[in-house]
């Protein structure tokens, strides 16, 4: 085993047990002093509630009558590089509404700036769900990485943060760009979003059935979707199922259509989802 | 201009000089200007007692860890009997030990997944778009864990094994016991910066001829569209978890190693 160091030609080494262990001709990693680092305890990842829509699910079993009242989750994409836009309605479009998901901006969050000459972020999480979605029909949306500990995503800043059947949230601590020579910024980016399931059926890919009258089945077409314009009937890209608002018999109390003396009623509850705890990010320098 | 290798009772650097000339055993000459003010002559720095590392306290790069399976969803719970909606998504976790580092506080790590460095919520196995299974890597002050989470349709997603690695680097507080400069090829060995560097822990460093190489990502690795995922593993391939269906360049990697 060989233990030595070197110094010859502008060049420094330092073996250890036959193995390279410093060398300037490797340049190591290195972390600038901790008067550089961004810190923050009380750092808080927040996803808002995905906009929503109804469906109703009226049946006719031999007991008597039934029925279910959903929130349905439309097509939608949020992010810091989305702008606002509304998908089509239907049956009838509302004014500057295209095809495509809804979407909505999500801005960019300042963490700090560090050193201009920074090319390598040092990033650790320690995060917790302190505002939980309530269950949607795949159940409460699964968390992707270990809560309450710490976890390193110095790898890309990317983290992976909740999954539920065609849903999807994701945060991403990015080292921003600035003119030669001054400090650089570090955001956090969130993004979020719903499959698009493309029909016009009701939810289970059903026929929209006219249960205020004299059919038994789903239907999601006739329901204000909820937005932040406003709402209009209900989007086209319907019906992946959100959460159970109300659900009723089966009995003989009423017929459970939605005009009926008995029907399901109930209003949208939020899907927001809040991580809080503490980032460490220490930047520093590679490639040097 | 000369590399140079200065230690003082306050400080330690090995630098490229700076412009100027002077006396080289003053600090205060302007060649030594890297050694008085680093953060201003960055790029001169080859070490400096004022910066931190990534020295290696602790390392295993073959970790084999079995997942279990995780069960199909079956049930079916909306729509009544007529007009059911089946639920067809279920998940599983599992928290399984990697290493035991014993050092008291929460360290700095990276973690390996069949030689390539992870990003964290890295897929680690893979039967389809709906059925995968991630990992995301955690310190305690004791140990370095792995909490699994598998995911899958209404059918089983399979056991599988998976090699892992870990690097647990200190955080590396200069020790006062130390000396500032210490070069033998036994005892103490070789010390920089009272303990900033120390010989027998080699820390991360980028790649020269011989390494072996690891990848880390400078750049985003995950992108979420249409309820889906896509992640970029650090060879460059990448998986799409649901209904994906959208784009994300690659992300560039550097490659690094830590002499282990």
């Amino acid at each position: 085993m060989v233990n030595a160091f070197y110094a010859q030609n502008d060049q420094f080494q330092v073996i250890q047990n036959d193995d390279i262990s410093f060398d300037t001709e490797r340049p190591s990693i290195e972390l600038f002093p901790p008067s550089t680092h961004i810190i923050n305890n009380s750092f808080t990842v927040d996803f808002p509630s995905f906009f929503q829509s109804y469906a109703y699910y009226r049946g006719n079993p031999s007991g008597g009558t039934e029925c279910e009242l959903w929130s349905i989750v439309f097509w939608q994409e949020w992010g810091p590089d989305e702008v606002y836009k509304n998908e089509e309605y239907y049956p009838q479009n509302i004014p500057g509404s295209i095809p495509g998901p809804t979407t909505r901006n999500l801005p960019r969050i300042l963490l700090g700036t560090v050193p201009a000459e920074t090319n390598h972020l040092d990033i650790r999480v320690k995060l917790t769900r302190t505002v939980t979605p309530p269950a949607w029909f795949y159940g409460v949306p699964r968390v992707m990485f270990k809560q309450g500990e710490e976890i390193n995503i110095s790898s890309g800043g990317s983290c992976p943060v909740e999954t539920c059947g065609g849903s999807a949230r994701s945060f991403n601590i990015a080292l921003g760009t600035a003119a030669v020579g001054q400090p650089k910024p570090v955001y956090l980016e969130r993004y979020q979003s719903v499959q698009n399931y493309d029909t016009l059926n009701a939810p289970g890919n059903y026929s929209q059935a006219a249960i205020t009258t004299n059919q038994s089945g789903w239907n999601s077409a006739r329901y204000l979707a909820q937005n932040d314009a406003g709402g209009n009937c209900a989007p086209k890209t319907l019906w992946m199922l959100g959460t159970l608002l109300d659900k009723k018999g089966p009995d003989n109390d009423g017929t459970k259509r939605p005009n009926g003396t008995n029907p399901c009623t109930g209003t949208l509850k939020s899907l927001q989802s809040v991580f809080t705890g503490s980032i460490i990010i220490a930047p520093g320098r590679a490639d040097n | 201009m000369s590399v140079r290798l200065y230690a003082d009772e306050f400080r330690c650097a090995i630098y490229e000089e700076a412009p100027g000339g002077g006396d080289p055993i003053d600090p205060t000459s302007l060649m030594n200007r890297p050694v008085m003010s680093p953060m201003s002559w960055l790029a001169n720095l080859r070490f400096h007692s004022d910066l931190d590392y990534y020295g290696v306290a602790a390392f295993n790069l073959s970790i084999p860890i079995a997942h279990s399976a995780v069960a199909g969803a079956t049930v079916a719970n909306a729509g009544g009997i007529s007009n059911p909606i089946y639920y067809q998504f279920n998940s599983a976790t599992q928290d399984q030990l990697l290493l035991t580092h014993n050092l008291g506080y929460v360290p700095k790590f990276y973690a390996v997944v069949d030689g390539k460095m992870a990003p964290n919520s890295v897929p680690v196995q893979y039967e389809s778009v709906n059925k995968i299974r991630f990992a995301s890597v955690y310190a305690t002050t004791t140990e370095i864990r792995v909490q699994s989470f598998g995911f899958t349709d209404n059918t089983n997603l399979s056991a599988t094994t998976v090699t892992y690695g870990v690097m647990v680097f200190r955080t590396p507080n200069a020790v006062p016991a130390f000396p500032m400069l210490n070069i033998e090829a036994s005892g103490l060995g070789v010390i920089f910066g009272q303990g900033k560097f120390v010989g027998s822990q080699p820390h991360l460093r980028v790649v020269g001829p011989g390494d072996t190489n690891f990848a880390v990502a400078t750049n985003r690795t995950v992108a979420i569209r249409n309820g889906g995922f896509r992640t970029y593993l650090p060879n460059g391939t990448y998986f799409d978890y649901g209904s994906f269906n959208g784009s994300l360049a690659a992300p560039t990697f550097r490659f690094i190693t830590a002499g282990v």
